[in-house]
């Protein structure tokens, strides 16, 4: 695999996102197999493929939903928090120190979801997981749990501290949602929005979680011309403010517009990856799309 | 909820809390309106502590009566211990023996809140120990084992010879617990109003827990729990806390139930009380604080009201009544979830969030208002590196 000529720019010097040989097996069907990539700082890159390609599973991996079979996933901790590593189970703890001379990686390949998220990575997944029976500003709330610090006790006796940070937790959810669009529809249930603003939510909820590399599955699946336009120029509103972007896209108009990098992946296996002009003309990307 | 319906809501516990709070005044402290109120009160909090692992975290417990019993178990057991008076070790005295001179080793001013918090707090422990190793298990197998252990620790109680076993541990008057230099008596104003606080601070918790941050997490891992944890709420770590609040409650309604049915008898203490517990909150609406209120007033009501002998003609003509056997109630019970299931679903008082429009004048003032946790981005010391 890695003798292959790479068609587009090198790997990144110091990526934020670095996936190294990994496989995932689902029983005997091999998912992914030996994936290494990495995601530069502030890049939008793409990972595109036909149906069953294992792309959805290459998320599901990096946010641990499922650890891999074999292979690593290490993210770029921000400076400072370099402690975050510490935090989490030895065998990361061990693996951190050892690394810690080389750059500020952080192996996350054991970490659980929440970790993870903690780390800088948010998501959203492909069929829309809302908490359709809360209001739309409560689901924006939970992407802010971990940047809330109000516990039990505080919460049972509602301490005015705790009274405080809900409501600048109110605020900020709001602001997330002005910035998405969808500031007027605030007090509605998830669940009663139109499909677009379902995934428009589930972007918000994401950014939420104050992230620094943001993975949205699909994010135009559904979505109407129109809607598609105004969701382009959202995820590039989200990039220009420092929030790495890598999404998964069917949409081939968005994704050669406005992605930086795209990878190709084809029965679990990186077929090409480089700029989206250089792919579209890529052999085995033709031949993996049109079949041969 | 939007704030009209939260006003509501508040005017209706507050009216509940008032109502308990003057049957008194009508039917003084003892006899059977007072009395059933009261075992109402004690089921009322035991409901809403089991509304955390049901309503808010959406797990099916089971075997919730295991708190109930340990909370009761612990707290007789304490208040009847006593040191022998010729070797002074530690005596329970079984089957309502009572012995002559013995001291009471756990009566001292303050004693019974410390054994409520000492219930409370093993309960919780034990909710947090039953939780440990199913915390992956969901629906119907959570509930199984639930279940299991709930009849692991019946069946421990009823052998044990600490809890008096198949036998009842009564509490004599001597053994009855004092507060604030009044006896608990379980027809005694004190012990009323003790209930009363404990009822009411478990309303105010309960709704204080569900609109907060920790309520609100739990409601997502009810909801989705991939997306709860992507969103970076710790699973695991929300689940046991659940856990422990609904064991801490559960130990305490416990406790407070030893002292209404003056002892403890683990007889008493099968699967049918979880089951009528868990009716208690299907009956008002699953996952609503008024509805564990309703189910446990109509439901703990109608089981007293079919103990009785109710209206007594006179003999001999036409139908006379008899008290039901104890286990009828639950026929009953039965036919009111089946006739529940198929006109009311959600429940009597389900708490449905109804979507708002969003004020614009909120929208206003919220614009203008600055916050540090709205941030995209990579943070500013980050940005200038």
């Amino acid at each position: 695999m890695t003798e292959k000529p790479s068609l587009g720019p090198a790997t990144p010097a110091r990526p934020l996102l670095r996936i190294e040989k990994m496989s995932h097996d689902f029983g005997g069907v091999r998912a992914v197999r030996n994936l290494t990539l990495s995601i530069a700082d502030t890049e939008i890159a793409a990972l595109i493929g036909p149906n069953g390609a294992g792309k959805t599973t290459v998320f599901n991996v990096v946010t641990h939903l499922f650890p891999p079979t074999t292979g690593e996933i290490y993210l770029r901790l921000p400076e400072g928090q370099e402690a975050l590593a510490l935090r989490h189970p030895a065998r990361s703890l061990l693996e951190f120190s050892l690394r810690l001379p080389e750059g500020q990686e952080a192996r996350i390949t054991g970490w659980r979801p929440d970790q993870i998220c903690e780390a800088g990575i948010a998501r959203t997944f492909q069929n829309i997981r809302l908490f359709r029976d809360m209001t739309v500003l409560e689901n924006v709330k939970l992407g802010l749990h971990r940047h809330t610090r109000s516990g039990l006790f505080s919460a049972l006796i509602r301490l005015p501290s705790m009274r405080r940070e809900e409501g600048e937790a109110d605020v900020a959810a709001w602001k997330y949602l002005s910035f998405v669009g969808l500031s007027s529809r605030a007090h509605e249930l998830a669940g009663s929005l139109a499909y677009g603003e379902q995934r428009r939510l589930e972007i918000a909820r994401a950014l939420a979680t104050q992230p620094r590399l943001l993975l949205l599955d699909e994010p135009a699946a559904g979505m109407n011309p129109r809607e598609t336009a105004d969701l382009m120029a959202l995820i590039q509103d989200i990039r220009s403010r420092g929030v790495t972007v890598f999404l998964i896209e069917h949409h081939m108009k968005l994704v050669m517009q406005i992605s930086d990098r795209v990878f190709v992946l084809d029965h679990g296996e990186l077929i090409a990856q480089g700029a989206p002009d250089s792919i579209q003309e890529d052999p085995k990307v033709i031949e993996a799309y049109l079949g041969g | 909820m939007s704030r009209r319906n939260r006003r509501v809501e508040w005017f209706t516990l507050a009216a509940v809390c008032l109502a308990v709070a003057l049957v008194p005044l009508f039917y003084g402290f003892r006899g059977q309106v007072p009395s059933t109120v009261l075992k109402i009160c004690i089921y009322a909090v035991m409901a809403l502590g089991l509304h955390v692992v049901v309503g808010l975290t959406g797990l099916l417990d089971l075997g919730y009566v295991t708190f109930m019993a340990t909370g009761a178990v612990l707290t007789v057991v304490s208040m009847v211990a006593v040191a022998d008076p010729e070797t002074g070790t530690l005596i329970i005295p079984v089957g309502g023996r009572s012995l002559r001179g013995a001291e009471h080793l756990f009566h001292f001013p303050g004693s019974y809140l410390l054994v409520l918090a000492l219930a409370g707090l093993v309960c919780s422990a034990l909710g947090v120990l039953r939780g440990l190793p199913t915390l992956h298990l969901t629906g119907d197998y959570y509930a199984i084992v639930t279940l299991g252990m709930a009849e692991i620790m019946y069946i421990w109680y009823r052998t044990a010879e600490w809890t008096g076993g198949p036998q009842s541990l009564w509490l004599n008057p001597p053994d009855v617990p004092t507060l604030f230099g009044y006896k608990l008596y379980y027809d005694s104003a004190i012990y009323y109003f003790l209930v009363l606080m404990v009822f009411t601070a478990t309303i105010i918790g309960s709704i204080h827990l569900r609109d907060s941050r920790v309520g609100r997490a739990l409601s997502a891992i009810r909801l989705d729990p991939t997306a709860a944890m992507a969103c970076g709420v710790p699973v695991s770590r929300y689940k046991l806390t659940a856990f422990a609040v609904s064991g801490f409650i559960g130990g305490i309604g416990g406790s407070l139930f030893a002292l209404w049915s003056n002892g403890f008898s683990a007889i008493g203490m099968e699967v049918w009380e979880s089951i009528l517990l868990v009716c208690c909150l299907v009956l008002g609406g699953i996952g609503s604080v008024r509805g564990a209120l309703l189910g446990s007033v109509v439901l703990v009501a109608l089981g007293e009201i079919l103990r009785q002998k109710v209206p007594h003609y006179s003999s001999g003509v036409g139908l006379v009544w008899k008290a039901w056997p104890p286990e009828a109630r639950f026929l009953f019970y039965g036919l009111i979830l089946v006739a529940l299931m198929r006109f009311r679903p959600a429940g009597v008082l389900p708490d449905r969030v109804a979507g708002d429009p969003f004020p614009p004048e909120l929208a206003r003032a919220w614009s203008e208002r600055a916050t540090s946790l709205f941030r995209l981005g990579p943070s500013r010391k980050e940005a200038s590196r």
